[in-house]
């Protein structure tokens, strides 16, 4: 199965730093929405002005073209400087995560050294006391230049503007990394320009009455490629919020759209529901939404419930539930690779409903009780593929891996030839991600480097994952599904980790009751274990994202410590539980060796110990002294 | 702690409680924030206490701060005497 986009157009410059000098002559520009709604406009004019002053400073300090220039900037005025200087200057951005705050600096430390080596920058750009947290990765990376103030480049009285090729590299973002430690993705400026030509020709600015208000992280490519290069080579209005002030006040996004008559914007699904679920009703108070005509969701699953949540919430304020359209897309591919075609209909999206034992079994999309996304069609240029285990081309309605062509995707890792020879094949990327065609449209459903193997059959944890989102007094969105091997077991099994709500009252064992019975009852399947963890437990990516493959492997080695108190009575209540589990181990293995399907553990009298349910402890101090016997989910 | 600290300390947690929604007990006065707060609560919770006492917190101060205690010391000793509770 092969899904095509429409042709790219001609292209409108050879690349995106060509299209800064014809923006400088539009009046439209960026305005700057601090945490009060005190507005800064700088127009595209001033933009550029200062990026070519930037270019000159940054070719003064001994920047040359093809140079990596890392950039750790929060949104604001002086990260525009430094990347548009660095392409002035002829240099290649590299937008890393500005840290993170009251705490956990010894991870960051490391994670931004790393990411200042592999990228081979020269010089790290940084302001205030984000510069000053910087020395100690610095110092390990060692950057030649060292790590330069903001404040420098814009005072330059020199200018600089040299314009790149379009086989130039333009852009080295990392990979935000859900199952794999973080991978510099290199981008050639011909790649980001036919991503930005690719875009416009989807969203059909028009220039008269179109505006883009943006949330979005400057460090990742929703928010860099698709909000702030989209925005500046249309050129038009684009209105950016800093992503921490939306995090403390989300109701910043609604309003900068009802001011500014904004039409376009782009979020996780996640963020959909923290609007829904946070934004109180005073701040939407004689609202209009009605000029957003696209509200893009992607970057994560998609979730159906999350989108019809925002809908209704912010319908009452003439938002049209039509504009919400799914995206799919990775950072290896220069952002996007399908859209849902907007709807118009005035619903938020509906979901095909596929029986996902079919679906991980047999690998056929049929009715079922699962609701999964369509994330649209190709966008311009690109071509989508999904085959078999054995690279065959798998038919509609079929499971397969999914891999991308197209002009914009990326040269490869930068200095990782082996990573890029797994990842890119004959031109072809493997997204590593699973889904299938039906009506011509493509449904992301998990990855194939994540699958869990229950029975033989295969499943996405997700499928495993969403229905604990109802569950009470566990956190939404904060759980994994992974397949492990238990000693006792007689093959893979499906661990789940979920974190706890904040205000759940219930305790450990009751919670893992609910959940076992939510994913029993949605997918038919039994969890092995499950466990409870204490919120924030779990690893994340940069952009938040679980990493599953960590997770499992924090677990397996024991070191999935939830950060609670340990107190003497506990220490004695977890000793006494553990002598009980071995007991209950012993007979376990005994009535094991009987592979006869077992009735659902609720039905049967005297509770859920069985063979192919036991009680989480005993899988955990089985799995805590034989670290070694059990099998690594990620190769 | 000092007196004033301590009414800062109970305004960060109210803030967390109240205009943050992070629900749950108080976190205790000297474990470590990252332990008790994922990075959005985290970064959140900074945002509305800098807002709150009309101080910025640079980068490298915040990260010195792991514990309630600690944030509470810094905001006290950074924000101007007529907003502290």
């Amino acid at each position: 199965m092969i899904l095509r986009g429409p042709p790219l157009p001609a292209p409108r410059w050879p690349t995106l730093v060509h299209a800064l000098a014809p923006a400088a002559d539009d009046p439209s520009g960026v305005t700057y929405v601090d945490l009060h709604e005190r507005e800064t406009f700088l127009a595209w004019g001033e933009v550029f002005a200062r990026a070519e002053r930037a270019a000159a400073a940054l070719a003064d300090l001994g920047i040359a073209p093809g140079d990596r220039v890392a950039i750790v900037l929060r949104t604001g005025p002086a990260f525009l400087d430094a990347f548009l200087g660095a392409w002035l200057a002829g240099a290649v951005p590299v937008p890393l995560y500005p840290p993170v705050r009251l705490g956990r600096m010894d991870e960051y430390t490391e994670a931004t050294a790393r990411m200042i080596a592999l990228s081979g920058a020269r010089v790290v750009v940084s302001a205030g006391g984000t510069r000053r947290i910087l020395g100690a990765a610095v110092e390990r990376a060692r950057p030649p230049l060292g790590c330069l103030d903001a404040g420098r480049l814009a005072a330059g009285a020199g200018r600089l503007a040299r314009l790149p090729a379009p086989e130039d590299l333009g852009l080295v973002q990392f990979s935000s990394g859900s199952t794999v430690d973080p991978k510099p993705v290199a981008l050639t400026h011909g790649a980001l320009r036919a991503m930005a030509d690719a875009l416009v020709l989807e969203a059909r600015p028009d220039r008269s009455r179109d505006a883009l208000v943006s949330w979005l992280p400057l460090y990742h490519d929703m928010g860099l490629i698709g909000c702030l290069l989209g925005a500046m080579t249309y050129p038009g209005p684009l209105v950016l919020i800093a992503p921490e002030h939306f995090l403390a006040r989300p109701a910043l996004w609604p309003r900068a759209m009802a001011r500014h008559r904004g039409s376009i914007s782009a979020a996780p699904s996640f963020a959909y529901a923290y609007v829904a679920d946070r934004v109180r009703p005073a701040d939407l108070h004689g609202l209009s939404l009605a000029s957003w005509r696209l509200a893009l969701d992607g970057a994560e699953p998609v979730s159906a419930d999350g989108l019809r949540r925002f809908a209704a919430r912010l319908a009452p304020h003439g938002f049209d539930p039509g504009a919400l359209v799914p995206v799919y897309g990775l950072s290896e591919a220069a952002l996007a690779v399908t859209f849902a075609r907007p709807g118009g209909t005035g619903a938020a999206p509906e979901g095909r409903r596929v029986d996902p034992v079919r679906l991980a079994r047999d690998g056929e999309a049929v009715p079922g009780s699962r609701e999964v996304i369509s994330v649209g069609t190709p966008v311009a240029g690109v071509e989508v593929a999904l085959r078999g285990r054995g690279g065959e081309e798998v038919g509609e309605g079929r499971l397969g891996r999914i891999y991308v062509r197209g002009p914009a995707v990326m040269r490869g890792y930068l200095g990782d030839a082996e990573g890029t020879a797994r990842a890119l094949r004959r031109g072809w990327l493997d997204t590593g991600d699973l889904g299938f065609v039906v009506g011509g449209e493509l449904y992301v459903h998990g990855r194939a480097k994540d699958v869990v193997i229950v029975r033989g059959a295969n499943h996405a944890p997700d499928e495993f994952e969403a229905p604990l989102a109802a569950v009470p007094g566990l956190r939404p969105g904060c759980a994994v599904a992974a397949g492990f091997t238990p000693e006792a077991a007689g093959g893979e099994a499906l661990l789940v980790l979920a974190e706890r709500a904040r205000d759940a009252g219930e305790e450990d064992g009751v919670l893992e009751a609910c959940a076992r019975r939510a994913v029993l009852e949605a997918t038919g399947i039994a969890p092995h274990t499950v466990r409870v963890l204490a919120p924030g437990t779990l690893p994340r990516t940069s952009s938040g994202k679980l990493r599953r493959g960590e997770a499992l492997r924090r677990f397996q080695a024991g070191q999935l410590a939830p950060p609670r108190p340990v107190s003497a009575l506990r220490l004695a209540l977890e000793a006494a539980r553990s002598q009980l589990a071995y007991a209950r181990a012993r007979i376990r293995r005994k009535i094991c060796r009987s592979p006869s399907p077992s009735p659902r553990p609720e039905e049967r009298p005297g509770g859920p110990i069985t063979g192919f349910s036991p009680r989480p402890m005993d899988a955990l101090v089985q799995l805590e002294r034989s670290p070694g016997r059990t099998r690594e989910q990620d190769p | 702690m000092t007196e004033r600290e301590q009414r800062v300390a109970d305004e960060i947690v109210r803030i967390a409680l109240e205009e943050l929604r992070l629900d749950g007990a108080p976190p205790p006065r000297d474990a470590p924030l990252a332990g008790q707060l994922d990075s959005l609560a985290l970064l959140s919770l900074v945002v509305a206490v800098e807002d709150r006492f009309r101080i910025v917190l640079p980068d490298d101060d915040a990260a010195g701060a792991r514990t309630l205690e600690d944030f509470a010391r810094l905001v006290a000793a950074r924000a101007a005497p007529e907003v502290l509770p």
